[in-house]
């Protein structure tokens, strides 16, 4: 993201604000700043302190006194002229006045020497001491002449009378000078004061706007922080929280003990609805879930969470199965409610696999990724079962499956390894009880263990491993039985199940083809067999192939006919050489007329149409007693010989042909 | 202990260095010739009481070696207490007395001065009586370091030429 130059400089410019050495200077100069008007004015008060002094040490008031003691002099003289006589105690209190005077020039004086030294003080000085000098001479000599002395003690007064006025006038103008000074002094101060007040206004101004600009902008990323954290944990378009955030959640609930029930959602056909009703309604459907989950989480003080899709957990406290039913059922119900989009009715299903905290502790080390797995297997039984139901954790099933799917990984080695093994149930001639062929029935001998057919056939069918499974068969079972009728001389017939996958791909006549080279077995000694319970996709491609086999030789059977639903359509379609006749139509034969009826039809029906007919299923002397009068039949069953592994039936075949004498007729 | 005794004498003896305005301490003074003065005490009933220096110096003689705004140098000033001549007219309970010089320079002092510091009215400087040029007959003197201690002596309580005490 490129920052526009506007940003470029901001961030330079804070940048360069918050830096250490930036703000150690500006302190220093506020510091400085603030140390130099300090500074300032207390030279200022210093400077008033000292002109307080001035006036306090009162030279003016000095020279009024001064006049004062003058006067008292000279009053004095003209009392004694006036009298005519210098008494003693005259003399006495003129030279008291005259010390008077004395001591004030003296004061004078010392204040004079603290530094105010003005030229006209010292003319003051100067004319006052004259007076004391001439009263003390002429009283050392006794007044020899008072009125001289009067005379010169008028002018010398009258002088020092000028000159203290002089000096009062020069006092003045000093001190006016002095206030005027400290008036100005003061203006300027104030010019400071004003200057570096509105100076540190300016910068407190902008530091704080600054300040603020950092705070808003501290607090914008705060918000985009939490929002990019919210994102990062929630999905946005159910507010719930997302994968992340789940794992994290729950791996904090398993890290604290707390029992959980974890509950993964799947919605039934999500991506139909999105076809059919379009992504605005599917997101419709997804917030409807994520609130149904998003109460019962609160009610339930847990978490709902969606993972992905249409995928969602709900984690729970309640570990009491009943009340984990109860809610399942509850989730299902309020799922399956009715929404109405844009005019149109949305109507959606979960299916529910749940796991609990209680159940799998005992297996497993507890964790997020074990009680998901759990959850999962759960969803998927859930999903296998018909969807639209909740399923809980079954550890047995889940082994169950895992073994089969272990299985299922295992089939492909296995046929190539040849652990399959053929075993082969006689044909007998119904009526003679003599073995004319085997029917070809595979067993998986795995890790010493026969697993049976039932356990492997639908899953290879679901694989497409059949296909392989069934050539393999057919190899195997070809060349036993071709090898054998040469060794023994024999005319033993194969039957070879085939499923419908084979009938897709014309390939199945090439192997068949293939095989019969191989082995040197007529083609009229196989037979194929093909269930009419199988569903062939593609009627027309089938029967060309069946069509294409049979002009090979090879011969066809229809197995398990009348178990489904479209006997009559096979047998209508197909060109078929022989039917056998599944189980269920015989086992009731004992005890129901309808059956022996429905058998003696389907029967009669086959020999129309020039069907060889196989019964199947024949466990009893009563079942064959009721069957035999309707030949020509072949039998295959529990009656005669179970399947056996191929040597096996083939000796007792050879040595001991099934002779039963069938009484009755 | 002993220890402790030695260090505090020898704390005094550091710290009472006999400053140049130690405490008035009493003296016995030889009566000698003073210059013609007097100092009226008038006692709150109007009583007057003329004291020549040599009557001051009857009373309890007092001696502080001191300077003082006018005397570089110290001098030794010999004469009375103010509380007790003030006492001895029944003036040391006023709140305020007025003092007069011989130059008709008058000042109030507060009472709070002769009650917090010693206030010495001289005669003598220097064991000669003090002259009017030396700013006596009769003057008052406070130890420079009690006066500046004191936050209510100022330079005014320091009457020269003193002549008249009565109360305000």
């Amino acid at each position: 993201m490129k920052l526009g130059s506007a940003q470029k400089n901001g961030s330079r410019l804070t940048y360069v604000l918050s830096s250490g050495w930036f703000s150690s200077v500006c302190i220093l100069t506020l510091t400085l700043i603030c140390g130099l008007v300090g500074q300032n004015v207390h030279l200022t008060i210093e400077q008033l302190e000292r002109n307080k002094k001035v006036f306090d040490s009162q030279n003016v008031r000095g020279a009024y006194v001064a006049f004062l003691d003058v006067q008292r002099i000279l009053k004095k003289v003209q009392e004694a002229l006036a009298y005519g006589e210098l008494t003693d105690e005259w003399q006495r209190e003129l030279n008291a006045a005259n010390d008077m005077l004395f001591v004030r020039v003296e004061n004078f004086y010392t204040v004079q020497e603290q530094g105010l030294s003005l030229p006209a003080s010292d003319a003051a000085v100067k004319s006052l001491r004259h007076v004391v000098d001439v009263v003390d001479a002429a009283a050392a000599e006794g007044f020899p002449d008072l009125e001289k002395t009067w005379e010169s003690l008028l002018l010398l007064t009258e002088q020092s009378r000028q000159d203290m006025m002089a000096h009062i006038d020069a006092i003045h103008r000093f001190e006016s000078k002095l206030l005027s000074e400290q008036l100005e002094a003061v203006k300027r101060k104030r010019n400071t004061i004003w200057a570096t007040l509105g100076g540190l206004m300016l910068f407190a101004s902008s530091a704080l706007l600054l300040l603020r600009r950092e705070i808003a902008a501290s607090v914008a990323r705060r918000h985009a922080e939490a929002r990019i954290a919210h994102l990062a944990f929630h999905d946005s378009l159910t507010g719930l929280g997302n994968r992340l955030s789940f794992q994290e959640q729950l791996g904090v609930w398993l890290d604290q003990d707390q029992p959980a029930t974890l509950m993964f959602l799947d919605i039934d056909g999500f991506k139909t609805i999105n076809d059919t009703h379009g992504h605005a309604a599917g997101d419709i459907v997804l917030q409807h879930v994520a609130q149904i989950l998003r109460e019962i989480a609160d009610n339930h003080h847990g978490f709902a969470s969606r993972l992905g899709g249409d995928e969602f957990a709900l984690t729970l406290s309640v570990t009491d199965m009943r009340k984990v039913g109860d809610i399942c059922e509850q989730i299902l119900a309020d799922v399956s409610k009715c929404l109405v989009f844009e005019g149109e009715d949305i109507i959606s299903h979960t299916s529910i696999g749940v796991a609990t905290t209680v159940q799998i502790a005992g297996a497993v080390e507890l964790g997020v990724d074990s009680l998901s797995r759990a959850a999962d297997f759960a969803l998927y039984a859930a999903k296998s079962a018909g969807r639209r139901c909740f399923k809980i954790y079954d550890e047995v099933l889940e082994a169950k499956y895992l073994a089969r799917r272990n299985m299922v990984e295992e089939l492909p080695d296995a046929i190539a390894n040849g652990e399959m093994e053929v075993f082969l149930q006689p044909k007998v001639r119904m009526a003679t009880s003599e073995t004319y062929g085997f029917e070809a029935l595979v067993r998986w001998r795995r890790n010493d263990l026969l697993v049976p057919p039932k356990d492997f056939v639908s899953t290879a069918e679901e694989s497409g491993q059949i296909i392989e499974l069934d050539r393999s068969v057919l190899r195997q079972a070809s060349q036993i039985i071709a090898d054998f009728n040469k060794s023994h001389g024999t005319q033993f017939s194969i039957s070879v199940n085939f499923s419908a996958l084979q009938f897709n791909s014309t390939r199945c006549c090439t192997v068949i083809k293939d095989v019969l080279a191989e082995t040197g077995l007529p083609p009229e000694l196989l037979t194929i067999e093909l269930t009419e319970t199988t569903e062939l996709t593609n009627w027309d491609r089938a029967t060309g192939i069946i069509r294409a086999i049979q002009s090979l030789g090879v011969r066809i059977a229809i197995d398990d006919f009348g178990a489904g639903f479209s006997s009559l359509a096979y047998l209508r379609t197909t060109f078929a050489n022989e039917i056998k006749i599944d189980r269920s139509l015989i086992v009731n034969l004992e005890t129901s007329e309808r059956s022996r009826f429905l058998l003696d039809s389907v029967i009669d029906i086959a020999h129309n149409l020039d069907l060889e007919v196989t019964v199947e299923g024949v466990e009893t002397q009563r079942q064959l007693q009721i069957v035999l009068p309707m030949e020509p039949l072949n039998g295959q069953g529990y009656f005669w010989s179970k399947p056996l592994p191929a040597q096996e039936a083939l000796q007792n075949a050879v040595q001991s042909p099934v002779q039963i004498q069938v009484s009755g007729g | 202990m002993q220890l402790r005794f030695v260090l505090a004498a020898v704390a005094t003896m550091i710290f009472s260095q006999p400053s140049l305005a130690g405490s008035p301490r009493p003296v016995s003074l030889e009566p000698i010739q003073h210059a013609p003065a007097s100092l009226t005490v008038v006692s709150k009933d109007g009583e007057t009481t003329v004291y020549s220096p040599s009557d001051l110096e009857n009373l309890t003689t007092f001696r502080i070696e001191t300077v003082t705004p006018w005397r570089e140098e110290a001098a030794i000033f010999d004469g009375v207490m103010l509380k007790e001549l003030l006492q001895s007219s029944g003036l040391s309970e006023v709140s305020s007395i007025r003092v007069t010089a011989e130059n008709d320079y008058a000042v109030t002092i507060p009472r709070a001065l002769w009650e917090s510091v010693p206030v010495l009215v001289a005669t003598r400087a220097n064991g000669k009586p003090l002259s009017r040029r030396e700013r006596g007959p009769i003057q008052f003197v406070i130890g420079s370091d009690d006066y500046a201690n004191s936050e209510i002596a100022v330079e005014s309580h320091l009457v020269w030429m003193a002549a008249r005490i009565e109360a305000e």
